[in-house]
């Protein structure tokens, strides 16, 4: 008997097995039957026209292949009808098959291979039509459609419309195709049921674009009314009712289902169970089922328990508080063996921490009826002190500091009293090291550790000495590059790695980062390079590099196509694309451009992709989709406000202010379409009222540096005790930016700008203190006019503006105020601010000491009529008339005022500088000098507090000064004329009293004292206790009688965000 | 009223005959010919009539057939077959088994060869493969070629597949003795045909386990057949 089959058999019976052939499936309709007669003769004459007539003898029709007559005649041309113009020459270059050339079988399937691996065809079939002796070659095509927006059109609340187009999960760009799409409805009729929405209808719209062979897809969502809570049952070992679960659960029949409430109802039921130490129990829901007549869903709840998991230590004290921190099972709520061990690492580390360098610490686990015990058995050791760690031999690499930034183990500091050290610590930290040492080019090095445990003759008080051999540096041999067929290796990055330089592994690691990243972004996706090293058969210790690149496709990109702009204009999205058309493909320059259209503030998505990603065409359509964010965005609020050196009247200190303060905004986006932005602001309250109308351009003459600002502004502000001050201001404001815009992604606006500037505004102060020099009052309470141009520089160089560590900060503000511009004062004014940072030590980023400095000086000088009276200098005449009616002075709210917790900490807000002399308050000068000098501390931790704390110690001292030439010599007194003489009645005084108040206040005030600060997301918060070592003495007539004050000596601010 | 249709039909004949006329007297315009097209899509690859073409072609040569004498539903069946070459060529690319050599390939053309009287001769052989579209170092590739397939599914599922002695015992038992007695030979024993039995009960495994095996590529595929209704194929489909 044969049982043997030939080799095919196998195959041909599978075959058999598996295909079934089915009658057809789209029978034609049959024509009507008056036209069907006439249409069938009309065929089987043309048929028997062209066989008479046509048909070469003995020639075959075939159903499809080459027929033999035109194999070998030359093609007079290559046809792709319906292919878009601009495509179709550079397709055509894709194909074996040329015109001019002979039909070859072969060429014609490579040809239509091409074209299909293009990605841009669903299908494609050649034809071939005689044309004299020649033929033409026609490639019949129908076009793939892809990915476009994807909307969504009435959806609820939750989900959200972008949790909708989250779930269709239809890619931009990607090859559209039904089965997507209705996988798509089907993600999000199932998004729509787990948030409760059973009823939901949910239909798709596609539009599709031929020119651009893009499918956008609307998605109708008609939500339906929610499902409720149906019957709530539970199955498993928990021994819970029914009623009991819907009570923990909060999930009662004939609540709304939605997602965020099942999953409440899920944590509530495993917070119980964590509550009893089960932190293996398991809750989930085994069954939803859904009643469509009654809509509503019945959850069933499959619970177990499980035992209570009881963790402890053993052998040695451990807190339950530090169990909880350091075995991750608590705060995973789970128990397995990873977690276990995790839990006994941190234990380890944390013994040793505390000098039980030897600790061991094993796991025991205990199984009881319905408990499962965990014991950590810990052997501590005894009690070690790691006093030194010292590292010699280090010659030609790293400094020993840099050394030891790589080691784990640690000497006993002020905040380690211990050190850290294990055994397995120092294993690792060596290995660490030569690790390094051997990617650097050091392939001999050797290093030996010794420990002392009797460092100094203290019995477990250990030294770690660290014995480097470095050996001899291994250096780079020949470099070679290859493969690099397309770009020069003039247009390649400069390698890092150069012959006779030391071998470096993380150089290497950078070339490759270079030369890759440099064709990534010429077009090159697929790149790919080789770095090979060998060493080299010339020289001993030397490393040959060949570098061997695979260039891959270079793909450039062929059209950019824009879409979902409804409102804005065109050159407002084609001036940020960073992607032109026959540029090399580069992903850099998608991010770009991406990152710069979400810069603009008026996306609120922006996607960017390639067309088509999987087919081979090197050339490539961009894609850029965008969905405009709303216009006007709307702003209320209402709140609290509080403020110190409130007028009073009396109190020449001022008060604490309390008013409650409304808000309200309205900011309108992309006004025009022109990415503009129109704001109008306000807060009113009684200590303060101000409204803002502004018109911002942001991108003057599409220049990323020019930004021009028109400003309308009303504030009546109360924040120097002395007056109200009142402004109605009008401005233009032109800033520059110098040097980069800061637009790209990863880069930061370069740190200087200048912004000029033309104000003109008219300042009012009003509401004087109580006992103010009535001679002044008429004088200081005219409104005025200040106008003029001025410009603002700053240079930012801090590291980080929130909490600086380094760098510097410098501003300059000037400002020309002359009748010229149609002030009523003439003055200039300048005021400039530099802070410096810099770090003390050597601490990790985060934990240093920071000193910081400021400076400002500010100088206000009058020119033409306009005048500079010191303090009660202008009295009234006998008539009871000022004597200075006609003077013009610069106006009260234009002076300078200082004190408070961002400048001076010796003084309230506002309060330092020369006062009145009647009423002792404080009147402001032309000259300000401030110099802050501050110690900030590292953060720390604080018993019962927590982390997040810092202090700081400063030292701030300055004033306001009457005139600039008064600043001068103020700075060298340290101390105000004594106040006694003025006192005494007599002439002699009187003068006295005029020279106090010319010149008295002219000295610099010094304060030291103590800050704490608390680390917020927005800045620390700040605590500061400041103690004025020389506060101001001044004159206050009380009851008719002048009397001497003095400011007084402490002073406690509380603010956001460092002083300077 | 008979006069009214007796009057039409004259001017449709009439206009018919006009027509044809014209016809005649046109310079001859020749529609064009289709020469090739994609018949099926599998994972973004293409099958394109003249693939299919070939596929007859070779499988004529080799089964000693006409290609004139392949009906519809050998044509359907060639091409679900190249279908499910692509997908086992997908599968090739990661798995680790021993290719065919060129002489085994050669070997296996040279048996096919033997079909032919006439192909004695080189010329002969020539002239054959000439008639069937196809060229000799064609013909041992695409041999090649299906020898790695069946090794393929062999290096795939012939290791998951185990024949205890029972089911030799059974099939001896039930199916081999009887068609043995049938036939009118003698006795042969067990120990004899075990051998070639587990042999048989295990390419039947394989077989079971090939098709599932399709089935399960065929699920995770994407397979479109763009051309079918030109191919009379609709409803091709897998079970």
């Amino acid at each position: 008997m044969k049982i043997e089959d030939p080799p095919e058999f196998r195959l041909r019976h599978f075959r058999r097995l598996f295909i079934e052939v089915k009658k057809r499936l789209n029978p034609k309709e049959p024509l009507p039957k008056r036209y069907a007669t006439l249409v069938t003769a009309m065929i089987v004459l043309w048929s028997a026209v062209l066989s008479l007539r046509a048909a070469p003898e003995g020639a075959q029709i075939q159903a499809a292949g080459l027929n033999p007559q035109y194999e070998g005649k030359t093609i007079e041309r290559v046809e792709l009808p319906g292919v878009a113009e601009q495509d179709r020459d550079h397709l055509l270059q894709l194909i074996s098959q040329k015109a001019g050339t002979s039909l070859e079988r072969e060429q014609v399937r490579e040809s239509i291979r091409a074209l299909y691996a293009t990605g841009r065809f669903a299908d494609i079939q050649a034809e071939v039509a005689p044309s004299g002796d020649a033929v033409i070659l026609t490639f019949v095509t129908s076009a793939n459609f892809f990915v476009g927006a994807v909307n969504v059109e009435g959806p609820s609340s939750r989900p959200t419309a972008n949790q909708i187009t989250n779930a269709a999960k239809l890619q931009l760009g990607e090859l559209f195709t039904h089965d997507k799409l209705n996988r798509a409805l089907e993600n999000i009729r199932q998004l729509m049921q787990e948030n409760g929405y059973y009823r939901a209808q949910v239909t798709a719209e596609s539009t599709s674009n031929a020119a651009t062979q893009q499918v956008d897809v609307l998605f109708h969502i008609s939500a339906g009314s929610p499902a409720h809570v149906g019957d709530v049952k539970v199955t498993g070992p928990s021994r819970l009712s029914s009623g009991q679960v819907q009570s923990l659960a909060h999930l009662t029949p004939g609540d709304r289902v939605t997602a965020q409430r099942v999953s409440n109802s899920l944590q509530r039921l495993r917070k119980k169970f964590q509550k009893q130490n089960r932190a293996l129990a398991q809750v989930s829901i085994a069954a939803q089922t859904y009643h469509p007549e009654t809509n509503a869903l019945d959850f069933t709840f499959q619970i177990d328990p499980g035992p209570v998991v009881l963790i402890s230590a053993e052998g040695f004290h451990i807190s339950h508080g530090t169990l909880k921190r350091e075995i991750p099972v608590y705060e995973e709520n789970a128990v397995d063996d990873d977690l276990l061990n995790e839990g006994k690492n941190n234990l380890l580390d944390y013994l040793q921490t505390r000098g039980h360098f030897d600790a061991r610490v094993e796991i025991k686990k205990e199984f009881e009826a319905k408990v499962l015990r965990v014991i950590y058995v810990i052997d501590a050791g005894p009690l070690h002190k790691l006093a030194l760690v010292e590292i010699t031999g280090n010659k030609n690499f790293l400094d020993t500091a840099k050394l030891r930034s790589y080691l784990q183990i640690q000497p006993a500091h002020r905040l380690l009293a211990h050190g850290k050290y294990s055994e397995a610590l120092l294993k690792a930290d060596v290995s660490t090291l030569e690790g390094l040492y051997r990617s650097n080019g050091f392939r001999q090095v050797a290093i030996k550790t010794t420990v002392d445990d009797n460092y100094e003759g203290s019995p477990n008080k250990l030294a770690v000495h660290i014995a480097i051999e470095e050996g001899e540096r291994t250096r780079v041999g020949e470099v070679h590059v290859a493969g690099n067929q397309k770009v020069p290796m003039s247009e390649l990055p400069e390698l890092t790695i150069q012959p006779g330089q030391p071998y470096s592994e993380q150089d290497l690691a950078n070339d490759r980062e270079r030369i890759l990243g440099y064709y990534f972004d010429h077009g090159f996706p697929n790149a790919s390079l080789e770095i090979t090293t060998v060493a080299s058969t010339k020289e001993a210790n030397r490393q040959d590099v060949a570098y061997r690149i695979q260039e891959g496709e270079r793909f450039t990109v062929d059209q950019v196509m824009v879409a979902g702009t409804e409102h804005t204009r065109d050159y407002v999205v084609q001036r940020e694309l960073q992607v032109k058309a026959a540029d090399p493909l580069s992903q850099q320059d998608l991010l770009n451009t991406q990152s710069r259209l979400y810069n603009l503030g008026i996306f609120s998505q922006v996607d960017t992709a390639v067309q088509n990603p999987e087919g081979t065409d090197p050339e490539k359509n961009i894609l850029v989709q965008v969905q405009e964010a709303r216009r006007y965005t709307f702003t209320y609020g209402i709140g609290f406000e509080f403020q110190t050196s409130q007028p009073t009247g009396t109190n020449s200190a001022g008060a604490t202010g309390v008013s409650p303060r409304v808000e309200f905004d309205v900011t309108r986006l992309n006004f025009g379409g022109r990415n503009q932005t129109l704001t109008f602001q306000s807060h009113v309250g009684r200590l303060q009222q101000r409204g803002l109308v502004s018109y911002t351009i942001p991108k003057l003459l599409d220049s990323d540096k020019w930004k021009l600002i028109y400003t309308i502004f009303y504030d009546n502000s109360l924040d120097v005790a002395t007056f109200t001050s009142q402004r109605l201001e009008g401005k233009i404001d032109l800033r520059q930016q110098i040097g980069s815009a800061g637009t790209e992604p990863g880069t930061r606006p370069g740190p200087s700008s200048i912004t000029y500037r033309f104000d003109f505004r008219r300042v009012k102060a009003s509401n004087f203190a109580n006992g103010f020099n009535p001679g002044e009052i008429a004088l200081l309470s005219l409104p005025a006019r200040v106008g003029g141009p001025g410009f603002t520089f700053i240079r930012d160089k801090r590291d980080n503006p929130l909490e600086s560590t380094k760098g510097n900060y410098f501003t300059l503000d000037t400002l020309v105020s002359s009748r010229y511009f149609g002030s009523e004062a003439d003055f200039g004014r300048a005021l400039a601010q530099n802070s410096t940072y810099q770090v003390i030590g050597k601490g990790k980023p985060g934990h240093q000491y920071v000193f910081a400095r400021s400076t400002s000086i500010g100088l206000q000088q009058p020119f033409l009529s306009t005048r500079v009276l010191p303090p009660g200098s202008c009295k009234l005449n006998s008539a009871g008339e000022p004597t200075c009616a006609d003077i013009t002075t610069i106006p009260l709210p234009e002076q300078f005022f200082t004190g408070g917790g961002n400048s001076h900490r010796g003084f309230g807000l506002n309060q330092a500088g020369p006062r009145d002399p009647n009423s002792g308050f404080p009147v402001g000068g032309t000259a300000l000098f401030v110099n802050n000098l501050e110690l900030r501390f590292p953060q720390t931790s604080l018993p019962w507090l927590g982390e997040g704390f810092g202090f700081a110690i400063f030292h701030d001292m300055g004033n306001v000064f009457t005139a600039p030439h008064d600043g001068l010599k103020g700075l060298l007194r340290w101390h105000q004329p004594s106040t006694q003489p003025c006192l005494s009645s007599g002439t002699t005084t009187s003068q006295y009293c005029t020279a106090f108040s010319n010149s008295g206040y002219d000295y610099t005030s010094h304060a030291v004292g103590v800050g704490v600060r608390y680390k917020t997301p927005i800045g620390p918060l700040r605590f500061d206790f400041g103690y004025n070592l020389n506060p101001t003495r001044y004159f206050q007539v009380k009851n008719t009688t002048l009397e001497t004050q003095q400011l007084r000596h402490f002073n406690v601010f509380f603010s956001i965000g460092q002083p300077f | 009223m008979h006069r009214v249709h007796a009057n039409r039909a004259i001017a449709v004949s009439a206009a018919v005959l006009l027509l044809f006329w014209g016809m005649l007297s046109l310079p001859v315009v020749r529609a064009a010919d289709v020469i090739d097209r994609i018949v099926a899509t599998v994972n973004g690859h293409i099958i394109l009539q003249s693939d299919l073409d070939e596929a007859l072609c070779y499988q004529a040569l080799l089964s000693g057939r006409s290609v004139a004498q392949f009906t519809d539903d050998d044509r359907r069946a060639a091409l679900d077959r190249l279908i499910d070459q692509e997908l086992l060529g997908e599968q090739m690319k990661s798995a680790y088994f021993q290719h065919a050599s060129e002489a085994e390939a050669a070997s296996q053309v040279a048996e096919a060869r033997k079909l032919y009287p006439e192909a004695a001769t080189p010329e002969g052989w020539q002239t054959l493969l000439a008639r069937f579209g196809l060229t000799e170092k064609a013909l041992i590739a695409h041999v090649e070629q299906q020898i790695d397939l069946m090794r393929l599914v062999d290096a795939r599922l012939r290791p998951a597949v185990q024949i205890d002695s029972k089911s030799i015992e059974a099939y001896y038992r039930e199916k081999f003795v009887p068609q043995l007695k049938e036939s009118g030979a003698g006795e042969v024993s067990l120990a004899d045909v075990s051998g070639k039995i587990r042999e048989l009960l295990t390419e039947e495994k394989v077989n079971e386990l090939m098709v599932s095996w399709l089935q399960s590529l065929r699920s995770e595929s994407k397979v479109n057949l763009p051309g079918a209704s030109e191919l009379s194929i609709e409803g091709v489909q897998t079970r």
